[in-house]
């Protein structure tokens, strides 16, 4: 398990002073936050709290307002594309090309990637790590169900090896199995060095995977705080944190 | 790349849709190339059943027939053979006869005579190449990128594939790249099939080639466009918005502007020539015999010393006075020519500024069936009926029987050269707009680069 | 149930006209049917003009004639008029391409006509903007732009389901969308009805062909609002709708209208002008020529003649045999012409037939030749013109070959004129267009084709209704 200390060391996403508004509404104000490799970052939010934009701002897919974000050292205002390549991002909604296999799709988004011709093994070794069969790989992606195609982007972040893994809503239409899968996968990966920052409402996804916790409410993000152990056991506690963050807001 | 052209062509309405273009290229080549085949049978058949005629008229073997008699009966077919290229596009060939007959008398009552075709089908219009090219193919590109960039946020992989490409122009100018690529062979192979089998020459096929790769291009990058550049645009609102484009520019403009030009440039003479001519060769009747000589020594001084006329009838006045005719009618039909050569003129101008024009000209000007083949031909048979005049003239004159060898001697009609046209306003015109599309696509992606101005892309 | 269907109707309407795309669109619509009404106007005003002054002169030039031998005046000919009815202001038709006069003589039929076509330059091939092409082409794709998601995109949002998991039918629903995009349809169809009535008001006669109009452009809509509402019914998602209704409407108004001809043309070949001319001559030569004095059908006339006068020598008839004679050569050159261009017209409408019998296949070309027929702009009634006019063509020559007979001596035949009054008697009538009756075949035939496409449009729409309440759980 991560620490803070590591955190302060070398983080591989720092936000500084980050204010974000669509036209003139606000939606993020001031936002700060690091996350050191191998350590998990979950922030919570409701609805239209802005989490999902605050995660296309780490990507540089919108233009950052104020504020500085560096991800992996790299400065994403100033080399968006650069920052990306440190970064594997698995969307609210994931969807793949129904035409396409698995391994068809995989191929094509490590190309997009830049990453040139990578050998089948190592293809179907991402796959299984994600818990997809070379079977599956080889079916057309329009057969698949939701989880399916979500492991199939799992996969694309590992074969990327890439130090920052960014989810949003992750366990967003999962059943409980398939989220416990990923929580697994995701601690795997912390393990092995990845950070990760994963945006979600969703408390028990949560629970078993982040090492730290933010609430982000009326743009602003409530400080962070280390999850306590207890809660890891128990909704209701994790459930009385968020609505204490909810009124300190 | 390869992955571009699989992702569209294993998506099936996509390898529909291309295949229904490859089809009615296919079919519009053959249905053109069978309609000039039946129009030089056309031309045969009429130039066996008039040689019979002469035949059963017997000049040719008589000696002592008097020139006016001959003159008189003898038709000589004149025929507008279709180019190498006229199956492209059928133009006015539609509705223009491919053969005519011309003799001795006045050449302006002959000129204008028109062909029966079916007018429903002719008002129907032609499916022929050049349709297809210059109406459906614009279609079907808007089917293949009107949702570039909108059918990849609607279907939620936006976000992803942002998040993956290293260099979004590349990436969506590749994807563009595949759709144009994939188009212009759906037309383009069956051109060049066509060609192939046809030995038409291959320098102005790749002329076309180019021509065509211009204006798909034009639409292709347009259509991708309108997604790049709003890219809050929902699928159905980019297809609405080009579907208007599309029938602006091939529907609404162009006929908007045909109706302008037959206002501005009134050509409404033909009547009038016709008229006027028949009244003057009738009232010749009636009128002095120096009426229709003077006139015509005028002309033709060489032949005022000749015998004069003194009875009731002779055939050198009966021509003369044919010819007065024609000359008295020359001012309007000149009117009428440059008439017309200037609406030929204002649509090649048009081309300038719609690409859908200026890919017609382009057709047309390679097919050559358009008005100013209409022209080069009227004024080769105007040549043709003065060499014809010239060669009776001596026997008529000095009243010399026409012999069998005045009778070989005779003139005959050949169809104008072909001389290939390169329309130079229908290439600018493509270059510009296929350019300028390119132009928006462009910048359209280095703004969302250099300023990330999707803001709102992915919602 | 129909209060409700209408309750359904008013809100769909309501939603229809609050559409982002229904304002620009009905503003384009509108414009491009009045510039098309202004360029029609003016063209016919032209035309009328043109008529007016063609026929005044020819007029003139007739009665202005000095005195005359009669077959001068057959070799001065005479200009026919086809007059421009009411409803072709809206509907040209074939007439672009045909021109509304033709040019009589002796001994000639069909000579030159001057038409547009022949005279244009490319832009003709993109078509005409005629009010006709406005409602039949453009209208349809409007309609589909403001229809494509009445159904599809309720379905994306769960609305559709919402709504019919708490009514008890589908139907009401459904009803009340293909009225409330009908009802758009026959806004459009207006300026047409306004033009009906003037007709109507100014020319009672053409009441019936107004009528058959009115229905086919009203049965059109319908249909185009059906195929909308269902293919809007059926579609996954908007975007699906709007692409299968513009492919739709890209088979049925674009390719198969131009398809169709083509392939007819193929099937049912016509002879070229210069080759029925040539045909008719060789018919011609087989039956006599009135030139040669040893033709034995020409002798045969004589000898005949002869006897029905009961003299020896033609010099000894009481009539001019001259005159005799040209008639029965026009007689024989007339008829051998006619079988010509009748063998031409009869190509041309099984070419048409063809066309006709396949419109089954599509609205949007029945809707064609009821269009045109009922205007008066169709082929049968440029061919009825033509008809006419030879008739005309001949009754005149033939009048004056009978001045010839009676009225010249055979003696110095040539040498002999007629006095500038005689040309006054002979008949010019002006053409009379064929009634509403004429054009009662074809157009009801298309108009049932209409209607049959109208009620498979319903019984669309009533299988949609059952899939839906099937899907929705009622
Ligand atoms: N493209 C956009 N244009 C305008 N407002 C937006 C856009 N995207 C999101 N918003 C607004 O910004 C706020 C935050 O959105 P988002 O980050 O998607 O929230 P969430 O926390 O649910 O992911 C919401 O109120 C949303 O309505
Ligand atoms: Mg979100």
């Amino acid at each position: 398990m991560a620490d803070s200390m590591t955190a302060q060391a070398c983080p591989i996403v720092e936000v500084t002073n980050v204010s974000f508004a669509y036209d003139s509404t606000p939606v993020l104000e001031d936002i700060s936050l690091a996350v050191a490799p191998g350590s998990v970052l979950a922030v919570l939010g409701g609805n239209g709290a802005g989490k999902s934009t605050l995660l296309k701002l780490m990507l540089g897919l919108l233009p950052l307002q104020s504020g500085r974000i560096r991800i992996d050292g790299v400065d994403v205002a100033a080399q968006p594309d650069e920052a990306r390549r440190h970064i594997a991002y698995i969307p609210e909604s994931v969807a793949v090309y129904p035409q396409l296999t698995g391994l068809e799709n995989l191929r094509y988004f490590l190309e997009l990637a830049g990453h040139r011709k990578l050998e089948d093994a190592r293809l179907l070794a991402a796959l299984e790590e994600a818990g997809l069969t070379a079977a599956d790989g080889r079916a057309r992606a329009s057969t698949y169900s939701k989880g399916m195609r979500q492991k199939l982007i799992v996969a694309l972040a590992l074969a990327r090896e890439v130090p920052l893994l960014l989810l949003d809503e992750p366990a967003s239409g999962l059943d409980p199995v398939a989220t416990a899968e990923l929580s697994r996968l995701i601690r795997r990966l912390a393990a092995s060095g990845v950070a990760t920052v994963m945006v979600t409402h969703d408390l028990i996804a949560v629970a078993e995977v982040a090492d730290e916790l933010c609430f982000l409410r009326a743009g602003r993000l409530q400080q962070d705080r280390q999850l306590p152990e207890a809660a890891r056991q128990d909704v209701a506690t994790l459930r009385s944190l968020y609505l204490d963050a909810a009124e300190q807001a | 790349m390869a992955t571009e052209f699989r992702l569209l062509l294993r998506s099936r309405l996509t390898l529909a849709g291309l295949m229904i273009l490859f089809a009615a290229a296919g079919i519009a080549l053959w249905l053109g190339h069978t309609e000039m085949q039946r129009q030089h049978a056309e031309i045969e058949r009429a130039a066996a059943l008039q040689a019979e005629q002469r035949t059963h008229l017997g000049y040719a073997t008589q000696d002592d027939v008097a020139a006016g008699s001959v003159g008189y009966y003898t038709f000589h077919e004149v025929a507008d053979p279709p180019g190498p290229w006229s199956f492209l596009a059928v133009g006015n060939r539609q509705v223009m006869p491919p053969v005519q007959r011309i003799r001795l008398l006045g050449l302006e009552a002959q000129l204008y005579e028109g062909e029966s075709r079916n007018p429903e089908r002719a008002v129907a219009g032609a499916f022929d190449f050049a349709f297809v090219v210059v109406f459906l193919l614009p279609l079907l590109a808007i089917a293949l990128a009107h949702d570039l960039l909108p059918g990849e946020r609607e279907r939620g992989r936006l976000g992803l594939l942002q998040s993956l490409a290293q260099a979004e122009r590349s990436f969506w100018s590749q994807r563009l790249l595949a759709r144009l690529l994939l188009l212009f062979a759906s037309v383009g192979l069956p051109l060049i099939g066509a060609t192939l089998i046809l030995q038409r020459p291959v320098t102005s096929l790749l002329a076309l080639l180019v021509g065509i790769g211009l204006y798909t291009t034009f639409w292709t990058a347009l259509a991708g466009w309108i997604g790049l550049r709003w890219r809050n645009l929902s699928s159905t609102a980019s297809a609405m918005a080009l579907l208007s484009i599309w029938v602006t520019l091939v529907m609404i403009a162009p006929t908007f502007a045909n109706a302008a030009l037959a206002r501005s440039v009134d050509a409404d003479l033909g009547g009038e020539i016709a008229l006027e001519h028949r009244r003057k060769v009738n009232d010749a009747w009636d009128l002095p015999k120096s009426a229709t000589f003077e006139p015509f020594f005028a002309s033709y001084p060489e032949w005022r010393d000749t015998a004069p006329v003194t009875g009731r009838f002779h055939w050198k006045w009966y021509y003369a006075f044919h010819h007065v005719a024609d000359e008295h009618v020359a001012p309007k039909v000149a009117r009428y020519r440059d008439a017309l050569a200037q609406r030929a003129e204002a649509t090649r101008m048009l081309g300038v500024v719609l690409p859908s024009v200026a890919m017609q000209n382009l057709f047309d000007g390679l097919a050559d069936n358009g008005i100013d083949r209409v022209l080069a031909q009227r004024s080769a048979i105007r040549a043709f009926h003065t060499r014809l005049r010239h060669h009776f003239y001596p026997y008529l004159f000095d009243d010399l029987p026409f012999d069998h060898s005045a009778h070989a001697a005779m003139p005959s009609f050949e169809p104008p050269q072909r001389t290939p046209r390169q329309d130079a306003l229908a290439w600018i015109g493509l270059g510009a707009s296929g350019l300028l599309a390119l132009f928006l696509v462009v910048r359209s992606l280095d703004r969302r680069v250099r300023r990330a101005a999707a803001r709102y892309a992915l919602r | 149930m129909t209060h409700l269907i209408t309750a359904v109707a008013g809100n769909e309407w309501r939603i229809l006209v609050r559409e982002r795309t229904f304002l620009p669109g009905a503003i384009a619509l509108l414009l491009l049917l009045l510039v098309s009404l202004a360029i029609t106007l003016e063209r016919y005003q032209a035309v009328h003009e043109k008529q007016h002054e063609h026929t005044a002169r020819a007029d003139a030039d007739w009665q202005a004639q000095p005195d005359r031998h009669p077959h001068r005046v057959v070799h001065f000919g005479d200009y026919a008029f086809k007059p421009v009815g009411p409803l072709a202001h809206f509907e040209w038709g074939v007439e672009a391409h045909t021109g509304q006069s033709i040019f009589l003589e002796g001994h000639r039929q069909n000579a030159a006509n001057f038409s547009d076509a022949s005279e244009s330059t490319a832009l003709l091939y993109f078509g005409q903007l005629t009010p006709a092409f406005v409602l039949q082409t453009l209208l349809p794709l409007a309609l589909i732009f403001f229809g494509y998601g009445a159904i599809a995109r309720e379905r994306e949002s769960g609305l559709l389901h919402q709504i019919l998991a708490g009514s008890p039918s589908a139907a009401p629903l459904l009803l009340g969308k293909w009225l409330a995009l009908a009802a758009a349809g026959f806004a459009a169809l207006l300026p047409l009805a306004l033009l009906a009535l003037v007709a109507v008001v100014t020319t009672p006669e053409h009441a019936l062909r107004v009528a058959m109009m009115l229905a086919g452009y009203g049965v059109y809509v319908l249909i185009w609002s059906g195929l909308i509402v269902t293919v809007s019914g059926l579609a996954r998602n908007a975007h699906g709708a709007l692409l299968g209704l513009l492919a739709l409407w890209i088979v049925l108004c674009i390719a198969i209208p131009r398809v169709l001809p083509e392939l007819a043309g193929q099937r049912h070949p016509a002879p070229t002008h210069v080759e029925t001319q040539l045909l008719a001559e060789a018919a011609l030569r087989e039956v006599g020529d009135s030139h040669n004095p040893d033709d034995p059908y020409f002798n045969a006339f004589r000898t005949q003649t002869l006897e029905r006068y009961g003299v020896e020598r033609v010099e000894d008839l009481p009539i001019n045999y001259g005159g005799l004679v040209m008639a029965e050569g026009e007689r024989l050159t007339s008829e051998a012409y006619a079988q010509a261009s009748e063998r031409v017209f009869g190509q041309h409408a099984r070419q048409n037939l063809w066309v006709d019998r396949f419109a089954v296949v599509s609205p949007h070309l029945a809707l064609l030749q009821l269009s045109r027929s009922a205007a008066g702009t169709d082929t049968e009634h440029y061919i009825h013109f033509l008809r006419a006019s030879e008739a005309r063509r001949y009754a005149m020559v033939q009048a004056l070959n009978e001045l010839h007979t009676y009225e010249i001596a055979f003696q110095n035949d040539r040498d002999q004129r007629l006095g500038a009054a005689a040309w006054d008697a002979i008949p010019r009538p002006e053409y009379a267009p064929p009634d509403a009756r004429f054009a009662l075949a074809r157009s009801s035939g298309a108009l049932s084709i209409l209607l049959g496409w109208l009620l498979a449009t319903g019984a669309l729409l009533s299988w949609l209704t059952r899939r839906l309440e099937r899907a929705h759980g009622n």
